[in-house]
């Protein structure tokens, strides 16, 4: 079994479609979509009607369910990206699940399988990403006996082994790269070998600029660092 | 043009060949290391042996260079033990290494950074137990006057992909053969992509039979080597 998993698009369609590509090229049997698929000032519309045209086995992140149910401290973005939508994607992220299982095998989650706002592999010390400690990573993962069990919502790239053998997978971010160091579109494949799972973290070149320039005509000029440096902390955002 | 980048064996053959199955089942047009081939106490001599047969274009990591410079009572336990295993044949294919090297104008090579092979490059390095990516200047710093699209580097055993402003590529494969707190014991390694005349990066980490490798590093008398080799959670501090 060969999947790919894409994860936090955060409204980026170019580098969306340039995954989607590279996808296309690897021979998968399935792709999964962990959420968070539409706050940021690219193209956010864009997006919503690709993924419904796609139609993945898909789950909803945090800020799927804040454009939908709106919340005290609105992001202006989610805000500007609600103002954006027709009734047919409000239809489409209402009908999210909080988790999902591909083939009795992989669970996807956004955050944790319990909460789409906490980070299951990473969390932050003085404005840096770092690995959480092997406690909270199996805590978070006990009652779900999958072999894959995949998140994104913190857009760092991690692969991490359960002391059983069951494995948690971190994607990256497609299209909002923040503190990588790279403006490239993450992603992940993962392959059922003999020896167990193969994991591959990739990384696609694609059109950053064009990207950025939405976000400079729609009022977000840290959102158009971002995606041409991958370098700003998401505080920054 | 499709090249994997392997770094960090530290003498785990068991490791070594998984990465080798996955890299031929991939198809590469050449696989390129960069050093710390063989301090660690699973099978040195098998792994030096593989390595010497192979011929990759290969450079020395730190640990390559203490065998070869230190008196036998300077070297820590781990190279005090492979040292003991080398023969001459061994040393003259270390000697034979340099300590950075460049392929066809494209690809830079070193173990820690450009002007050091001890300088840890795309990581702060389990600072507290913890490792972070660096700043932004401080990874360009390292970078200044280095004029390849792809710059490679290993030492810290933290698999990163960075892309500079001016679009050079900077790459850590994360290491073969034994994993630093990074929570899996599977063998890391990457591959590089070149396409429309644009270089990219995808990090692989490959499960193999470290069950058997942890045998060999306690048969050897390092019982402190289990645990990592078998979790990929502890830190290198204690092992070497």
């Amino acid at each position: 079994m060969k999947l790919a998993i894409l994860s936090d698009v955060h409204g980026n369609l170019h580098a969306l479609d340039a995954v989607l590509d590279d996808i296309a090229g690897q021979g998968v049997d399935a792709t999964l979509a962990l959420g968070d698929f539409l706050s940021g000032p690219f193209d956010p519309v864009g997006v919503a009607d690709r993924m419904i045209e796609l139609d993945l086995p898909s789950v909803r992140g945090n800020h799927d369910r804040y454009i939908v149910d709106g919340r005290e401290d609105d992001w202006h973005v989610d805000a500007y990206v609600r103002s954006l939508l027709a009734p047919r994607h409000f239809d489409w992220l209402r009908s999210l699940p909080l988790t999902a299982v591909h083939d009795d095998t992989v669970l996807l989650a956004h955050g944790t399988p319990r909460d789409d706002n906490t980070g299951w592999l990473d969390g932050l010390a003085d404005g840096n990403a770092v690995l959480l400690s092997p406690e909270h990573i199996e805590r978070e993962a006990a009652g779900f006996p999958y072999e894959i069990l995949l998140c994104g919502h913190t857009h760092v790239p991690r692969t991490v082994k359960l002391a059983d053998g069951r494995m948690v997978v971190n994607p990256g971010s497609v299209g909002l790269p923040f503190d990588s160091g790279s403006p490239d579109a993450h992603y992940a494949i993962i392959e059922k070998r003999r020896a167990g799972w193969t994991v591959s973290l990739n990384s696609v070149p694609y059109d950053f600029q064009a990207a950025a320039n939405l976000a400079i005509a729609s009022g977000s000029p840290k959102w158009a660092e971002v995606v041409t440096t991958g370098w700003p902390k998401p505080r920054e955002l | 043009m499709r090249i994997a980048v392997i770094s960090d064996i530290h003498g785990n053959r068991q490791a070594f060949e998984a990465v080798e199955a996955d890299i031929a089942r991939l198809g590469v047009d050449a696989t390129i290391n960069l050093g710390d081939l063989v301090s660690g106490p699973v099978d040195p001599v098998g792994t030096i042996e593989m390595l010497m047969e192979r011929a990759f274009p290969t450079i020395i990591g730190n640990h390559d260079r203490y065998l070869m410079e230190r008196p036998a009572d300077k070297l820590d336990r781990v190279d005090s033990f492979v040292a003991k295993k080398l023969n001459k044949t061994h040393f003259a294919y270390l000697r034979s290494l340099p300590k950075t090297t460049e392929i066809e104008g494209e690809v830079y090579m070193c173990h820690g950074s450009p002007a050091s092979d001890v300088e840890p490059w795309l990581d702060n390095w389990w600072t507290g137990r913890t490792t972070t990516m660096p700043d932004e200047a401080s990874v360009l710093k390292k970078a200044e006057g280095v004029e390849f699209p792809v710059l490679l580097c290993g030492h810290t055993h933290i698999a990163r992909i960075v892309r500079l402003r001016d679009g050079r590529l900077i790459v850590n494969p994360g290491s073969v053969g034994i994993q630093f707190f990074h929570g899996a014991p599977d063998a890391r390694y990457a591959l590089l992509e070149r396409h429309a005349g644009k270089w990219s990066a995808s990090l692989r980490a490959v499960a193999y039979d470290w069950d058997a490798a942890a045998n060999l590093a306690l048969k050897h008398g390092f019982p402190e080597w289990t645990d990592a080799l078998t979790t990929g959670w502890v830190g290198a501090e204690g092992l070497f």
